[in-house]
């Protein structure tokens, strides 16, 4: 059975759709039925390209992903290469779970999951309830009031809130647990949300939701000093028209563009953030604005923030943006620009801590 | 904060942020007065958004340039940002949810320790549409907006009223603001005080008056 499915068996879900969607669930902005030979017959060909991809991909992970650690340990540039390329839809769920670490994570924790949601009640259950219908509201999954959908995201956000009851629940958060139930199941989310934010492969994210949104802050300014390093000229111009990465980024950041990019985008997007860490964002947020570089220049700060946050449909074609992210080299830099960070920010701590010693002594 | 842009007549550019509780309906506020739309299925905001809106005022264009910002109290750390430089504030509330009310002093305590000049401020009881599961009261909002020296308005981002009221009853103000700022005189600073809250009623005519707070009173 697992053999024969390909890619364009996607189930309709529980509800009969009323509007035409996506291949991705998404209801259609625009409706068109025109169809023609030439669309025809690409779409049969990518097909075919697809269904090799899958059967080299089962190839590389093995039954049930039993191979995939052997394999990563001994390829680790084929497989960075072919997740780069984009890991097909159809074992996206399961490659995230391998790549990410989650997989261990859930098996090492039997019944923790099943635990934190039945058990435990959450300072944070109303704020979930109120954001759940605003989460994806164009995707047929979540659309449902007190659906399957909405019920599973609330599980997940619920969980992680009293899983880390410092974080609790944030603005941002069900985005990603949403982009990921729609590739695995609740416990398996949950899990993959506990890898990211805990830090199981890479760097821990806890901070981008951690009072104050300390790793937010921090990442605006890493993003800053790189536009500023390797587009100095558009640097230069935001800086005259007053535009910051707050004004731009801090979704980019928060929901590790699951916001508001295409959904196909986002996925390649994640499959290599997955595997590679936060860099992929810094990468994508600089191919975006170089890919728009001539025109960003010339605009005023109006129409810039404008700009910033609908880039025309071309440069959000992964095919297009994604080689261009991988061609910004980005490591040094960002290193570079923490220490910078933490430099200053040290200074600000202490700065703050000598301001009120001096209200104090008032 | 005004300037004579690009050879053309006097123009003037306001900053204003819209801020309150979480899902309080200050999105929609803002794409029903710069777009005329209200999306029921928005998508919680996550930091900012931005728009641009322009009215006339003695002949003159005035562009408000408004601040949407997360409600979520942990976004603050971002979004206070944002109050540096804002002449106007709409500080926004559900009527049918009193937790959204009983918040307006945080923000109001917010406002004033983030932002750095006169500040023209708008107490805002959005949903009013929602009569029927009605929370707080008008003249709960109303006296709050009393004592604290703010106007006060009741909105319906979804049926549209007092949206456009609203809002360019703000932008009016800090426009009276900055011109009188000219004359800069005690009498005047005095003056501007004590006309907080009338100067929305001195808008409409008698029998409009209630109608300016509470647009559910039929």
């Amino acid at each position: 059975m697992e053999r024969r499915r390909t890619i364009d068996d996607y189930e309709p879900g529980p509800v009969p759709p009323q509007r035409p969607l996506d291949r991705f669930g998404f209801i259609k902005q625009d409706v068109s039925n025109s169809q023609d030979g030439l669309a025809k017959s690409r779409l049969a060909f990518e097909y075919e390209r697809e269904a090799r991809r899958v059967r080299k991909w089962r190839k590389m992970i093995g039954v049930g992903g039993s191979d995939w650690k052997h394999y990563a340990r001994r390829k680790p540039h084929v497989v960075k290469r072919r997740i780069r390329k984009g890991i097909p839809d159809c074992l996206r769920g399961l490659v995230w779970q391998l790549i990410s670490g989650s997989r261990d994570l859930l098996l090492m924790n039997p019944g923790v999951y099943e635990q934190l949601v039945i058990y435990e009640t959450s300072a944070s259950e109303l704020d979930i309830i109120r954001d759940i219908s605003r989460t994806f509201p164009s995707h047929v999954f979540f659309q449902q009031r007190h659906g399957p959908g909405q019920r599973s995201l609330y599980n997940v956000l619920k969980a992680y809130s009293v899983f880390d009851r410092e974080v609790g629940y944030v603005q941002g958060m069900g985005f990603l647990a949403g982009l990921l139930l729609l590739y695995m199941s609740e416990e398996d989310a949950f899990w993959l949300l506990v890898a990211l934010l805990k830090g199981a492969v890479h760097a821990p994210m806890e901070g981008l939701y951690q009072v104050g949104l300390p790793l937010v802050q921090q990442y605006l300014f890493q993003f800053d000093q790189l536009v500023r390093e390797q587009l100095p000229k558009l640097g230069e111009h935001f800086s005259q028209e007053m535009i910051n990465p707050s004004m731009y980024a801090s979704q980019w950041f928060i929901t590790v563009f699951s916001y508001s990019f295409p959904f196909p985008l986002a996925l390649r997007i994640w499959d290599v953030f997955l595997y590679e860490g936060v860099k992929i964002v810094f990468k994508v947020g600089l191919a975006l604005l170089k890919y728009c570089h001539d025109d960003l220049i010339k605009l005023s700060f109006e129409k810039l923030i404008h700009a910033l946050r609908n880039f025309p449909e071309d440069a959000m074609d992964p095919d297009r943006l994604l080689p261009l992210a991988y061609s910004i080299k980005v490591s040094r830099s960002l290193e570079e620009a923490r220490n910078e960070y933490e430099k200053r920010h040290g200074k600000l701590v202490r700065s703050r801590e000598s301001i009120q010693e001096q209200k104090q002594e008032q | 904060m005004s300037s004579d842009d690009e050879g053309g007549g006097e123009e003037y550019l306001f900053k204003i942020v819209i801020i309150g509780d979480s899902a309080v309906g200050k999105s929609n506020l803002l794409s029903r007065y710069a777009r005329n739309e209200f999306n029921p299925h928005s998508k919680a905001t996550i930091g900012v958004e931005f728009q641009t809106q322009s009215m006339e005022i003695d002949g003159k264009e005035v562009k408000a340039q408004i601040w949407d910002t997360a409600g979520q109290e942990r976004f603050r750390a971002v979004t206070s940002a944002y109050y540096r430089g804002a002449v106007g504030a709409l500080i926004v509330y559900d009527i049918s949810r009193r937790t959204t009310f009983d918040s307006v002093g945080r923000w109001l305590d917010e406002l004033k320790t983030h932002s750095d000049t006169t500040v023209a401020r708008m107490l805002v009881g959005n949903k009013c549409d929602l009569e029927s599961i009605r929370d707080v009261s008008v003249e709960e909002g109303k006296s709050l907006a009393e004592s604290e020296g703010l106007f006060f308005m009741e909105t319906s981002a979804l049926d549209s009223t007092n949206v456009k009221k609203a809002f360019e009853l703000v932008i009016r103000e800090i426009y009276n603001n900055v011109s009188r700022k000219v004359l800069n005189s005690d009498t005047y600073k005095a003056e501007l005080t004590v006309n907080r809250v009338t100067l929305s009623k001195s808008e409409n005519d008698g029998s409009k008056q209630n109608q300016s707070f509470s647009c559910c009173s039929r």
